[in-house]
Formats: C-alpha cells, structure tokens, sequence
C-alpha cells in the first residue's frame, strides 16, 4: 500500500475524523506538535491533487504551502462544521482556480514522462501510464479536479460538492460528463478485443 | 424501459448509485444489450485506468520538513502577536478577503 492509498483509507475512517478533530482542538490550544501532525497527514494528498491541477511541482508545493498556512491561521476561529480535511481541499481548490487564472509563470510539465518511466514497468505499462496521464491532462479544468476528488482521491459526492461549491446533483452530473470525456480520450488506446472479451 | 431510457441511467448504474430494483433490472436490459453493455464496461474501464495508472505524487522529505519549519515559525508569530495585541490581527487577513 502506498503513501496515497494509506492516507486516503485513513481518511474515510470515522475514528480518524475523530482523531483530526482532537488534533485540531489541540492545536487551537496552542499546541504546535498537533500543527505537525496535521500537515503530515495531509500534505501528500493535498501536493498531489494541487501537481495534477497545476501540473508544476514548483507551483504545487507553493499552493501546498499556502493552503496549510491559510488553514492554520483559520483554524483558530475554525468551528468544526464538517471534516477538516474537505474543508482543507476547499482551500487547496481555490488556491489551485486562482494560480490558473494567473497567466502561466513557471510553465507546464510535459505530462511527467520522466516520472512515469520506471525500471519495474514493461513497455507496455509505461505506455499505458503516459496515455491515462496525457488523458487526464487533456481534460478541462473542472473535468480534472471531479475526476481527482472522486476517482483517483475517493471522495464521495457529497463530500466533492463540498469542496466543488457546487449542489450535489451538479456534482454528480460533472463526474459523469467527465468520465465520459475520459472514456472517449482513453478509447482509442485500449485494446478494443480485450474489452469485448472482458464483456 | 426502452433501451434509451437505460442509457440516461447507466451513469448512476456505474456509480453505484441506483437503487435495488432499478440495478437489478439494468442488469437484466444488460444482459440483453450488447451497446449498452459494452458503455457500462467501458466507462468501467476507463474509471479502473484512471485508478490504476494516474501518477502518485509525494512531497519530498526536504519540502515537508522545509515548510513545516516554516509554519511552525509563522505560527509561534501569530500566537505571539496575539498574545501582545490581539485575537483579530491573527484572523484579520482572512476576514478581508472573505470581504471581497
């Protein structure tokens, strides 16, 4: 299990939220241990979903920053209406939606081909992750982020809508259209036999 | 249900977010429909690459220990300015800018 699938079951467990909340009550007493707790338990997830919005690792890590610095400063006055972490990524989203509306300072990644290329992989995996990556790269802005929140980071709708700002039926129908467009951008490179055979 | 009517649900049918007797039933028309079959295991496919394939990102060891320094620090600021001054100069920024 990876760092991103450790940290995401951690986080849709109940005892965790109950965990968080201390963490937080803690560290608006004062308590800078519970600061750094907080930011280790979230700064892989929050750099994650802020690189594949931004697709910079420079600008990530300064929204990443961000977005902590803004939490904390928040937190003070924090009232714990819903999970912490849902309302981190509403920061982190903004953050991200800003720094794209920003004419583009440091420049794009080319879909992180050095990154997808590992000893381990075979050709053929390596192709396959450099076509879902360009795929994903390819898509709007809104189509990303849904995809990132639900699919990939495994937050329910509810939760995304949250994070979105948006209604949770205009929630759900944006993960559908975006899946679809996913589908359409992924469907050449499948092998369309196997599909069937699968079926 | 014709088979369009189907079609307008399989979104919520791949989602997991139909109810009992309606998937029960989607999955009776599937069985029976090779078009809509094959977009069920095509949008399932594609959801299953996303999973599999997106690339893991991870901070660095020197970035985390780098900002929280940085927040640690930025924080002792804080609660130091609060406790010269006080509570609404540490929140004040963001009250300014919920005002815009």
């Amino acid at each position: 299990m990876n760092n991103r699938d450790h940290s995401e079951q951690l986080a849709r467990d109940p005892s965790f939220t109950a965990y968080e909340n201390r963490l937080i009550a803690r560290f608006r007493q004062g308590e800078t241990e519970a600061l750094g707790a907080l930011f280790e338990m979230h700064a892989d997830r929050v750099y994650a979903y802020s690189r594949h919005m931004l697709r910079n690792k420079e600008d990530a890590e300064e929204v990443t920053t961000e977005t902590f610095v803004k939490a904390f400063q928040h937190a003070l006055s924090y009232r714990a209406e819903g999970a912490f972490t849902a309302w981190l990524f509403r920061i982190a989203r903004n953050l991200c939606l800003d720094r794209m509306r920003q004419p583009c300072l440091t420049g794009l990644e080319p879909a992180y081909l050095d990154d997808l290329c590992d000893d381990k992989s075979t050709e053929q995996q390596t192709e396959t992750k450099v076509v879902v990556n360009q795929a994903l790269e390819m898509l709007h802005e809104d189509y990303r982020m849904i995809l990132m929140l639900c699919d990939i980071q495994q937050w329910d709708a509810q939760e995304a809508a949250l994070i979105m700002d948006r209604s949770l039926p205009a929630t759900k129908s944006l993960l559908y259209r975006a899946r679809r467009a996913l589908k359409e951008l992924l469907k050449s490179s499948w092998n369309e036999d196997k599909l069937q055979d699968e079926m | 249900m014709r088979c369009e009517d189907w079609q307008i649900l399989i979104d919520t049918y791949v989602d997991n977010s139909l109810d009992e007797t309606l998937t029960l039933r989607m999955e009776k028309h599937l069985l029976s429909c090779a078009a809509c079959s094959y977009e069920v295991h095509s949008l399932r496919q594609s959801v299953s690459l996303l999973k599999a394939n997106v690339e893991s990102f991870e901070t660095t060891p020197q970035y985390r220990e780098r900002t929280l320094a940085a927040l640690l620090s930025e924080h002792q600021q804080g609660v130091s300015s609060i406790s010269q001054e006080n509570n609404t100069q540490w929140t004040l920024p963001f009250n300014l800018e919920k005002e815009k």
